[in-house]
């Protein structure tokens, strides 16, 4: 025998048999398991799956806790009325949720997660760099993403599976230069934003038409998500003389601003708003006199109250003791819209999925609790809400469990003012970068442009 | 040049709320030597003690502020008892366990009562008018209670035979005990006591601030700030660094843009690190 060969005896060789056939069979079995986890098809289990992504700890949780059970009413509601029919199947639609954590990388990490599980449908993102994260590679893993917080930077990057269900800066901040310097008659106004592309469109935005009206900026401060302290900010803006304080900002940074405005020599200018700002924002004592009377721009849901308020009031109180907010209607009505889409694509593509919404938008329009007016689908940045919203201000003394805390205010014109861009506006054809671009027309060239676009619903 | 002063007033007062916050902080690590990780959420928790008892039990602010400082002087002796006690001379164990009974605080104060802002009473008060200048009334109670709870701690630790016996400890464990002392029940007093000043600094600066679960992070951050800054448990330390890092933070954000503003405080901490690393009033330890 060679001296190759002189180890091997029969057991020997039976061992290695073995061995191999072991490896052959979990090879066999690891290839079946790892393609469980890439499955192609949209409903694994025979189950849709719908991803929510939000913060589930720290400050932002009095913000994305009424989202996450918005989410999940909804889907609650369409499970209760026999599912979704799509294909002559009917599937059931459950509810995955990953936290966020307000950051880039909670928002990827989860993302990734869901994805890997065959989760097709994410929606929630409440931060800016979640979303700004995710959007580069939602589109690869043919997840649709639905998210609703502006900024052009964030929403008008292409990605074809971005559903957008909220109303965009541009659209709406000009109304409220409009109703400051109109209503209210104010001339020299001062605002603070978060420091990011959501901060700075509501700015810009609302500084072309008020300076176009003739008012002035008199001071423009900034605030990070983090920033307790506005002692230095609230100083400038009583030098500038400031008569209305813009907070471009929600939650508690929010909060702490207007109670250091109100406390630190500004105890009397009306106070306008942007972002989380909710009964959560104003329940206590001290928080209601600090934000009673903000301005604040509402969708239908937040303004009028309805039987189907009372029943979603009291389920969200109970299960988490806080009640309706903006942030609620965020994820209500956007969850069904897509569900929908589905059965009137008659597919679980988002692909095909995100082409319906628009029909869905139209045709379904007065099951839904934001009326919308319909959705413009673009080319390469997928399909944006058209929904009105109500100029309004905050009432602290409101039964928050049983009625609006917002108060309409204004004329005709403030009142379902259109919170999209008119569909001709070149913002929805261009790189965010490009500066030839008009990023923050006026309300007047808005009004033109809509005419051009022959938009029957004339604001002004 | 008047907003410029109005700034410097504005950094003062912002520096004196600052060293409040970081007392309790720099008295547990000057006596105890044990860096509390967990001294944000029990200040945050401190807080909640005063919320409560004046929402459960009806009481105007001071009379809850008493109650949250009995509460988590209890709370800080039970700590001290089963938790950092029990791994002294471990720093590594101290740490971790300060760390993880931080994130315990935190995520159940978010699950029991939720992350909205509370107030305690009604926290409008107006601005106080000198001359040109403004001062908000809340930041400037703060800045006194802030002047006096230093002073009555210094009085305590250098006039009282009790501030005597906690020096002793601080000194020497061992030869405290060789005159009877018995090192634990200091270690344990003055952890509560700590703790308890954490709760009061809070309860006075919900009128500024608000209170939520999330204030733990700034008191976290800023206490070690201006602890390690003044020098570790010097108390006249955490006063003048509270008010040499209140004016350096009002003048970022007053004149410097707003991504930077937040580095400057962070700065300073790490050049004093380099520079100065047993701070402005610290005494340098030798190795041998």
């Amino acid at each position: 025998m060679s001296v190759y060969f002189k180890s091997y005896n029969r057991r020997a060789v039976l061992r290695g048999g073995a061995m191999l056939g072991g490896l052959t069979l979990s090879t066999a079995l690891g290839s079946r398991v790892a393609n469980a986890a890439f499955d192609t098809t949209f409903a694994p289990e025979g189950k849709i799956a719908v991803g929510t992504i939000l913060p589930l700890s720290g400050g932002f949780t009095v913000v994305s806790q009424p989202w996450i059970h918005s989410i999940k009413y909804a889907i609650d509601e369409v499970n209760a009325a026999g599912g979704i029919k799509v294909g002559g199947e009917t599937y059931q639609v459950e509810n995955v949720i990953g936290d966020e954590q307000y950051s880039a990388a909670g928002g990827i990490s989860a993302f990734k997660k869901m994805a890997a599980d065959g989760v097709h449908y994410t929606a929630g993102y409440v931060s800016v760099e979640a979303p700004a994260a995710v959007q580069g590679i939602n589109e690869r893993s043919n997840a649709m993403m639905i998210t609703g917080i502006t900024g052009k930077d964030l929403i008008m990057t292409n990605n074809k599976l971005r559903f957008y269900e909220f109303a965009v800066a541009q659209a709406t901040a000009p109304y409220h230069a409009l109703y400051a310097f109109n209503e209210l008659g104010i001339r020299r106004a001062a605002s603070i934003e978060l420091t990011n592309t959501w901060g700075t469109d509501f700015h810009l935005a609302f500084a072309r038409t008020f300076e176009e009206l003739g008012g002035e900026v008199v001071n423009r401060s900034y605030l990070e998500a983090s920033q307790t302290d506005f002692s230095a900010q609230v100083s400038k803006m009583v030098a500038a003389k400031s008569e209305m304080l813009y907070i471009i900002m929600g939650d508690g940074p929010a909060s702490a601003a207007a109670l250091q405005a109100r406390n630190g020599g500004l105890a009397d200018i009306p106070l306008f708003a942007e972002g989380a700002w909710g009964p959560e924002t104003f329940q206590d004592a001290g928080g209601a006199k600090n934000v009673d009377g903000t301005v604040y721009q509402g969708s239908r849901p937040y303004v009028f109250w309805s039987d189907k308020h009372s029943e979603l009031s009291r389920k969200l109180n109970e299960d988490t003791d806080l009640y309706l907010n903006n942030w609620f209607w965020h994820g209500y009505d956007s969850t069904k819209i897509v569900l929908w889409a589905m059965e009137e694509a008659n597919s679980l593509d988002p692909r095909e999925v995100i082409e319906a919404i628009p029909v869905v938008a139209e045709k379904r329009r007065d099951e839904l609790m934001i009326r919308p007016e319909g959705a413009i689908a673009t080319a390469n940045k997928g399909v944006f809400l058209k929904i009105p919203l109500w100029q309004s201000r905050f009432d602290a003394s409101a039964d928050f469990l049983n009625e609006s805390c917002l108060v309409p205010v204004g004329g005709e014109q403030y009142q379902g003012l259109p919170g999209w861009m008119p569909e001709n506006w070149a913002g929805y054809t261009s790189d965010p970068k490009d500066e030839s671009v008009n990023w923050y027309p006026t309300l007047n060239e808005i009004e033109a442009m809509r005419k051009d676009a022959g938009e029957t619903r004339m604001p002004l | 040049m008047q907003l410029f002063l109005q700034q410097i007033i504005n950094g003062l007062l912002l520096g004196g709320m600052f060293a409040l916050m970081s007392i309790g902080l720099s008295m547990v690590f000057g006596i105890m030597k044990t860096v509390n990780f967990a001294y944000g959420a029990l200040y945050m928790v401190g807080g909640y003690a005063a919320y409560w008892s004046a929402e459960l039990l009806g009481l105007s602010l001071l009379p809850a502020l008493i109650c949250a400082f009995l509460i988590m002087f209890a709370v800080g002796a039970v700590i001290e008892i089963i938790g950092f006690g029990q791994f002294r001379g471990n720093d590594d164990a101290s740490l971790i366990f300060g760390l993880g009974l931080s994130l315990v605080l935190k995520g159940g104060a978010v699950l029991a009562w939720g992350s909205q802002n509370r107030f305690i009473g009604d926290n409008s008060a107006p601005a106080i008018e000198l001359g040109p200048f403004i001062v908000p009334y809340a930041r400037m109670t703060a800045g006194i209670a802030s002047l006096a709870l230093i002073g009555l701690i210094y009085l305590l630790i250098a006039r009282t035979g009790l501030g005597r016996t906690f020096r002793a400890v601080a000194d020497n464990a061992e030869r405290a005990q060789l005159l009877g002392i018995d090192p634990r029940l200091i270690n344990v007093a003055v952890f509560g006591f700590g703790t308890a000043i954490a709760a009061v600094a809070c309860v006075l600066l919900t009128p500024v601030y608000s209170l939520s679960p999330a204030v733990d992070d700034t008191a976290l951050f800023t206490a070690f700030t201006v602890v390690i800054l003044g020098g570790l448990g010097s108390i006249a330390g955490c006063l003048v660094a509270g008010l040499i890092l209140g004016v350096i933070y009002t003048l970022s954000f007053a004149y410097l843009i707003s991504n930077v503003a937040p580095i400057v405080p962070l700065l300073v901490l790490i050049l004093t690190l380099i520079l100065r690393p047993q701070g402005l009033f610290g005494q340098k330890e030798r190795l041998a």
